[in-house]
């Protein structure tokens, strides 16, 4: 299972990737929106897991592009903070699956993970 | 003029060499990141249990480069800065290596500095690194000449101890910023404790500020039982207070809220109104409409838009009212009612 | 003693008088503006701007952007300013009369569709045809305006007159705004609590040379040409030094037209911008300034030095003349209109230091040093003063203009260092060693006009020809 991760917080993205790699999944890592726009096409991954705020492409950018330029209907949550509630609605509006709000626990994030992929 | 080709040749040459120190130093303090990553990570996911002891372990390379105060302060940002993004376990176990390695010490120097935005620097990682055994030092910089590492203090308080921590609310006689309000309000979102009685207190604080600070609070925990210690703020002289009153009201109003408005809406300010008439139109009581009827003749074409929005939001008799109004075919009002609707209907 | 070489004399040391009261100025500013960035470098240290980004409670601005006839940039611009990072932001556009397909090429991109709204006429302005949002809910914060030509100032009132929000923030839309740009210049207005913040200014950067994408600045580099990169130079003197320097005393009169946000309700209360002005950017903050002056309510205007707004430089000397030309017509044009200010002590700081400053050693500088310099040259020609003199003030004035330049080079360098190549700071050092020759006079001299064609009474925009940031190839894939 291949997952791709958005994120522009160093620790963050880190600490996701190390909490992923080791429940197994294959990871790819973009630090900016545009990274991860770019990256979607190649990598063609099985879930996204994207940061709302990041430099140059934000999360609402990502998800619109997975669901109108791929074909597959690929999981995505989105990684909000406190306060981004209306952009929350509005990702999944256009087709996010879940959400979790910053700061959060990797295990929870690991659990939602699972989840979302075994349904 | 030798002196200043002299004084020029030597700034050059200084930049230069600064910009070699500084790229050197910025890629030592990249190879630290690095190393310092997987130390993060190992706390991160460190898991202490019954056989174990509860030390996370470090490298050799690590424990070497804590002599270092650059890499020290490195560390400590990196725990800092994940404290900040991290709950749960992994949160628990980044205080774990902070406390681990003693470098609250080091955040505690800073507090001695002569430099505000050192001190203000350390009260930060104190307070995000939950040492509360050291308040008593924190809580006697709440009262420091610099203004800034007042409001950092008193934030510092406010993540140790949740609420409880305000209590310099009852005593402060300088205003406290939209900024540190902000900045406090995002503190106490996640937090338990909150107690109305003292909110309360606040409301009736001759310190506007701490007023405003009061309804703000009251407004984000839906306080209801408050509303009765909020109206009277509608008539506080200061029109920052009355208009976030409104705001507040907003969110607590009851039966009683409408009449109230209404008797002072002649005595405010323009933006006020406007506040006044928006709430008035989300609490749609039956009567308003007669009022807010009255309002579409104001001078103001703002206001005008504003009752018109509030009627179109009380639903069939608020648009009566605006398809009965004798002049809803005229300029400005057809623009404005035209305006009110499709709104209303996006 | 005969008349003429006391009258030479006369000249001589009032010229050096002159000099050296502006080269004191040019000491204290350097003094004021590090004092004033230093502390604003400390405070942003511990401060996480990401608070503001997303809370409900921060106050809400709108980005008013004149447009006109910029179609082959338009929707790349918006897109870019549709991604800063804030809240509570409605972003709108004015389409001011385009003679291009600048609307049409937004209606289609955006998706946008004519709707009901009631304009305020808060302002007197020309007409507006139409306000237009978008179906689109990702482009909610997107408003366009189209309204009748009426120029910039026309075009920002119907901003103002459009806007919902508390503060309106004034930029060019060609510019390129950094993301956390609406963070750094919201968070003064919140940071006061004694004085009534009325207006923030922001700095404007040279983006020529560097790398593009999207919209967004990927890579600063220095600009490859000469003209460009004597603004470069010129920008951080007058921005890091100068304006800091003035923010720092409260008495800054000028906030650039790229990029400023300012109180709306004062500037309502104010009447707006002034078109019969083509300085109104500057000529809307000396009267706010005045207007709270006049009415005793104590108030600061402050200045954010990060670098949060990109812009194109003119790099033909044609167009740079026509922009200098015009910026000395609007200094002319401002302080005319408010003289009553000049050394009246009812204005304070402005009255006494910030007008006087201005019209000595801003505006009346380049006629001082031109006419001081062809008087002189004259006068060491026909021997009334020796060569001596003239060449030592000409190489004193010279070698300190150097060396102000190496100093905001410095500055630069220990703040934001956005060029930390070696290479370009030597670029730059030659640079400082070249404008005094090359650059600096044809600033003079395109000043001298801006005087020439006031008197003339020239009115005009002059034609502003942009290459347009996409036409530069990044050297992303270089």
């Amino acid at each position: 299972m291949k997952i791709l991760v958005a994120e522009d917080e160093p620790i963050l993205i880190r600490t996701i990737e190390v909490r992923l790699k080791k429940d197994g999944y294959e990871l790819c890592l973009a630090s900016d929106g545009q990274q991860a726009l770019d990256k979607i096409a190649d990598f063609s991954p099985d879930m996204i897991i994207t940061d709302i705020m990041m430099p140059y492409a934000s999360g609402l950018e990502i998800i619109s592009y997975t669901r109108q330029q791929t074909g597959k209907r690929t999981p995505i949550i989105i990684l909000s903070s406190m306060g981004q509630e209306d952009v929350v609605l509005e990702a999944f509006k256009l087709g996010a699956d879940d959400y979790i709000t910053k700061p959060f626990s990797p295990n929870e994030l690991s659990v939602r993970v699972r989840r979302l992929l075994t349904s | 003029m030798a002196v200043m080709v002299g004084t020029l040749l030597s700034i050059t040459i200084f930049i230069l060499i600064y910009l070699v120190r500084k790229r050197n130093h910025e890629r030592k303090l990249d190879e630290w990141r690095k190393q310092l990553s997987g130390t993060l990570q190992t706390a991160i996911f460190f898991e202490s249990g019954e056989n174990t002891t509860d030390t996370i372990p470090l490298t050799f390379k690590t424990m070497r480069g804590l002599k270092h105060p650059a890499f020290r302060q490195l560390l400590i940002d990196e725990l800092v800065q994940g404290r900040k993004s991290l709950t749960g376990t992994a949160a628990t176990n980044l205080v774990l290596l902070f406390n681990q390695l003693g470098l609250s010490r080091f955040s505690l120097q800073k507090l001695n500095s002569r430099l505000w935005h050192i001190k203000a620097r350390g009260i930060q990682e104190l307070a995000i690194m939950e040492q509360r055994q050291l308040v008593k030092r924190i809580y006697r910089l709440t009262n420091a000449r610099h203004e800034l590492v007042r409001m950092e203090a008193q934030s510092a308080i406010v993540q140790l101890y949740g609420f409880e921590g305000l209590r310099f609310l009852d005593i402060i006689d300088t205003p406290i910023s939209e900024w540190q309000q902000i900045t406090l309000l995002r503190l106490l979102a996640r937090m338990p404790g909150i107690r109305p009685e003292k909110i309360a207190h606040w409301l009736s604080s001759t310190n506007d500020s701490v007023r405003i600070f009061a309804l703000k609070m009251t407004a984000e925990h839906h306080l209801h039982q408050l509303h009765d210690r909020v109206i009277p703020c509608l008539r506080h002289p200061h029109p920052s207070v009355r208009i976030q009153t409104v705001r507040c009201l907003k969110e607590v109003y009851s039966d009683a809220t409408s009449g109230a408005l209404i008797h002072v809406y002649s005595t405010q300010t323009i933006p006020c109104r406007l506040a006044i008439l928006d709430l008035l139109g989300n609490i749609g009581a039956p009567d308003n409409d007669i009022f807010l009827a009255q309002q579409l003749a104001d001078g103001d074409d703002m206001l005008k838009l504003g009752a018109a929005r509030a009627l179109i939001q009380m639903g069939d008799a608020g648009r009566r009212s605006l398809d009965e109004f004798p002049l809803s075919g005229e300029y400005p009002w057809n623009e404005i009612f035209q305006q009110a609707k499709t709104e209303q209907t996006a | 003693m005969s008349l003429t070489s006391v009258f030479s004399a006369f000249f001589e040391y009032s010229l050096w008088l002159y000099s050296i009261i502006l080269l004191l100025s040019y000491l204290l500013i350097a003094v004021f503006a590090i004092l004033e960035i230093r502390r604003y470098l400390r405070s942003a240290s511990f401060t996480d701007y990401s608070i503001l980004a997303t809370s409900p409670q921060a106050p809400g601005m709108s980005i008013l952007a004149p447009a006109y006839n910029e179609g082959a940039t338009i929707v790349e611009n918006v897109r870019s300013l549709l991604s800063i990072h804030y809240r509570n932001l409605e972003l709108i556009v004015i389409n001011d009369g385009s003679k291009d397909d600048c609307l049409q090429k937004l209606i289609d991109a955006y998706h946008l569709k004519k709707i009901d709204f009631f304009v305020k006429r808060s302002i007197t302005t020309k007409d507006v045809r139409g306000i237009y949002k978008s179906t689109n809910p990702v482009f909610h914060k997107l408003i366009v305006v189209d309204k009748v030509n009426g120029g910039k100032a026309d075009a920002l009132n119907v901003g103002i007159n459009v806007s919902s929000k508390e503060y309106i923030v004034c930029i060019d839309v060609d510019c390129i705004i950094e993301q956390d740009a609406l963070l750094k210049m919201a968070k003064p207005f919140l940071d006061s609590t004694g004085s009534r913040v009325i207006a923030s200014g922001g700095v404007v950067r040279i983006a020529n040379s560097c790398e593009i994408r999207n919209g967004r600045l990927v890579k600063v580099h220095l600009s490859d040409t000469f003209l460009p990169r004597a603004q470069t130079l010129e920008y951080i003197r007058a921005f890091l030094l100068g304006r800091m320097a003035w923010s720092r005393i409260n008495a800054l009169l000028l906030i650039s037209g790229a990029f400023g946000a300012f109180d709306k309700e004062i500037v309502i209360a104010c009447g707006g911008y002034n078109h019969a002005t083509v300085g109104e950017d500057m000529e809307l903050v000396v009267r706010m300034r005045r207007y709270m002056e006049e009415r005793n309510i104590p108030y600061k205007v402050t200045y954010i030095p990060d670098p949060l707004c990109w812009t194109e430089a003119p790099s033909s000397y044609k167009i740079l003349g026509r922009q200098r030309n015009r910026w000395t017509r609007g200094t002319i044009e401002t302080l005319g209109m408010h003289k009553k200010m000049c050394l009246n002590p009812n204005y304070h700081t402005l009255g006494i230091l910030s007008y006087p400053y201005w019209l000595l050693f801003e505006l009346m500088a380049p006629l001082v040093e031109f006419t001081g310099f062809i008087c002189m040259l004259i006068a060491a020609l026909l021997g009334y003063i020796d060569w001596a003199m003239f060449f030592s003030l000409l190489g004193f004035i010279l070698s300190f203009g150097i060396l102000y330049s190496i100093f905001a080079i410095l500055m630069e360098v220990l703040t934001y260092n956005q060029y930390n190549k070696s290479s370009d700071i030597l670029k730059l050092v030659l640079t400082a060693f070249l404008e005094p020759f090359i650059f600096h006079p044809f600033v003079v001299w395109s000043a001298i006009r801006g005087n020439i064609d006031l008197l003339r009474k020239k009115n005009s925009w002059g034609e502003m020809s942009r290459q347009g940031f996409a036409a530069k190839k990044s050297n992303a894939n270089a």
